[in-house]
C-alpha cells in the first residue's frame, strides 16, 4: 500500500450526506435558481419604474418621441449643403430635445439607439461603429453637462453653447475613422491632419461650432415650444420639459 | 426525454436556470464526501452547498474545453476550502492527538488496508497537517476525490508537472511522519498513463 492508498483507506470512506444536508443544500440552490429566473424580469421592471419616475408618468409619450427621434437620426435625409457638420442640425438638436423633455439619460439612450439602428440598417458612413460614435458620445456629453449644470436647461445660450462645443469635440471622429477604415495608416492620418493649415482648422472648427450652436438653438426652441406654448398639451401627453 | 450530459445541462442552465439542479443531483454526494473527509460533516454541509451556488452563479464562465464539470466543481470546492484551512488544521491536529481506542472505526474496520490506515491515522493526520496547503490539495484530490494527475491539474488549474512535484512533496511529508514507511517496499512496475490513479501513484508496499 502506498501513501495515496493508505490515505484513501483512512477516515469515513462510506458515509453519504444525510438527508437534512441534501435538503438544505438543495433549498439554498433553489433559492438562487429562482432568484436568477426572476432577475431579468425584475431588472426590466426596475428600469421601467425608473424611466416612469424620470418622465413623471409620461413614459409612453416620451418613448414615442424618442422612437421618432431615433428614426429621424437613423434615416436623416441628405441636405446638400456640403458644409462640414451641417447634419448636426438634425441629430444633435434631436438629442438635446430628448434631454430637455425626457430628463437625464434620454440623450444617451437615444444616441445609443440611433447608433445601433444606423449600424443595423447599414447606413453608418464607413460601415463601422466609428461612423456613428458621435451620436453616442454627444448624447453622453449632453446628459453629463446638464447633470453637472442643471440651470443650463433654462438658458438657451448655455444649451446652444454646449452643443457647439460637443460638435467640435465629436465632429472629427467620423472623417478620421473614414480614412482609417479606408486603410490609411495612423501616421498617414496624422500627417494629413498636421498638413491642414491654421486657416483650414479655423474653418473646420467654425463650421462645427456654428452648426452645433444652431442645433442647440433649434433643440432648445422646440423643447421650449413643447413646454411653454404647448404647456397644457405637454402636460396632457406627460412631457416633462426641463425648462 | 434524452439524458443530458453535464456539459449540456450547464449549457441549458444558462437560459433555463432550473436545469442546474440536475448537476446538483449528480454531483452533490461526491463533492460533499470530499469536503467531509477534509473538514468534517458540519463544514462540509456548508461548503458543499456553497460550491453549487458558486458554480451556478459562474455557470456562464464554465468552459468545457478546460475539463469536465465534475473537475470544475472540485476546483470550486477546493478554492472555497482555502478559507477553512485553519479548520482543517485544527481537525487534523485533534485527530492526531486523540488516542486510537477513541476512534470507533478502528475497532470495526474489517479490511486490512483500513486497519493499517486507521492504525497509522495519527501519523497521517500529523503529516497532512504539516504539509503545505497546496501539496495537501493535490494529495487529497488524488486520494479522496479519485482524480488522475491530469484531472487534478485541470481542477486546480495548474500544470501536470506541478501536480507531480506537489504530490512528491506530500508523499515525503507522509513518510516523514510515519516510521512504518521504512517497512514499505517499492512496487516494481512503473506506472502507466492509462492506469487508474491508485496504480499510478509511486509504488511503496506496506508488508505485514
Amino acid at each position: 500500500m502506498d501513501e495515496v492508498e493508505l490515505l484513501r483507506s483512512w477516515g469515513d470512506v462510506e458515509a453519504a450526506p444525510d438527508e437534512a444536508s441534501v435538503h438544505a443544500a438543495r433549498a439554498a440552490l433553489a433559492t438562487e435558481v429562482n432568484h436568477a429566473a426572476r432577475k431579468p424580469r425584475a431588472a426590466m421592471a426596475s428600469l421601467e419604474a425608473w424611466a416612469r419616475r424620470r418622465t413623471e408618468g409620461g413614459l409612453g409619450k416620451v418613448a414615442m418621441i424618442g422612437a421618432i427621434a431615433t428614426a429621424a437620426i437613423m434615416t436623416q435625409p441628405h441636405v446638400p449643403l456640403g458644409l462640414p457638420g451641417h447634419r448636426a442640425l438634425g441629430w444633435l438638436s434631436l438629442l438635446l430635445i430628448m434631454r430637455l423633455v425626457g430628463g437625464t439619460g434620454w440623450a444617451s439612450f437615444i444616441g445609443l439607439a440611433s447608433a445601433a439602428g444606423t449600424m443595423a440598417i447599414h447606413r453608418s458612413p464607413n460601415g463601422t461603429f466609428w461612423g456613428v460614435a458621435q451620436y453616442v458620445l454627444a448624447g453622453i456629453g449632453i446628459d453629463a453637462f446638464f447633470s453637472a449644470m442643471p440651470r443650463a436647461a433654462r438658458n438657451p445660450f448655455l444649451a446652444a453653447g454646449i452643443c457647439g462645443v460637443l460638435l467640435v469635440l465629436v465632429g472629427w471622429i467620423t472623417p478620421v475613422s473614414n480614412s482609417f477604415v479606408a486603410g490609411v495608416p495612423l501616421n498617414g492620418i496624422w500627417v494629413s491632419l498636421a498638413s491642414v493649415g491654421a486657416g483650414g482648422w479655423e474653418k473646420l472648427i467654425s463650421y462645427d461650432l456654428v452648426f452645433g450652436i444652431g442645433a442647440g438653438g433649434i433643440g432648445f426652441a422646440v423643447a421650449w415650444v413643447l413646454s411653454q406654448s404647448w404647456r397644457d398639451l405637454g402636460r396632457r401627453v406627460g412631457l416633462r420639459a426641463g425648462l | 426525454m434524452p439524458i443530458l450530459s453535464d456539459e449540456e445541462l450547464i449549457a441549458a442552465a444558462r437560459s433555463d436556470p432550473g436545469q442546474f439542479t440536475g448537476l446538483f443531483d449528480r454531483h452533490y454526494a461526491t463533492i460533499h464526501g470530499y469536503l467531509r473527509r477534509r473538514l468534517g460533516p458540519e463544514l462540509a454541509d456548508e461548503l458543499a452547498a456553497e460550491t453549487f451556488i458558486r458554480a451556478f452563479q459562474d455557470r456562464r464562465r464554465y468552459d468545457p474545453e478546460r475539463g469536465a464539470v465534475r473537475l470544475w466543481l472540485f476546483g470550486i470546492a477546493t478554492n472555497l476550502l482555502r478559507r477553512h484551512h485553519r479548520s482543517e488544521h485544527r481537525r487534523l491536529a485533534a485527530y492526531a492527538r486523540s488516542p486510537i481506542e477513541d476512534r470507533q472505526e478502528d475497532q470495526t474496520a474489517a479490511v486490512d488496508s483500513r486497519v493499517a490506515a486507521q492504525a497509522l491515522g495519527g501519523g497521517l493526520a500529523k503529516a497532512l497537517a504539516a504539509m503545505r496547503d497546496q501539496d495537501r490539495d493535490v494529495l487529497v484530490l488524488i486520494a479522496w476525490a479519485d482524480l488522475t494527475y491530469a484531472e487534478t491539474a485541470t481542477a486546480l488549474g495548474i500544470p501536470i508537472g506541478t501536480v507531480r512535484s506537489r504530490l512528491a512533496r506530500a508523499r515525503r511529508e507522509v513518510r516523514r511522519f510515519l516510521p512504518e514507511v521504512d517497512a514499505w517496499q517499492p512496487q516494481s512496475a512503473e506506472p502507466q498513463p492509462d492506469d487508474p490513479p491508485a496504480a499510478r501513484t509511486k509504488g511503496v508496499v506496506l508488508h505485514g
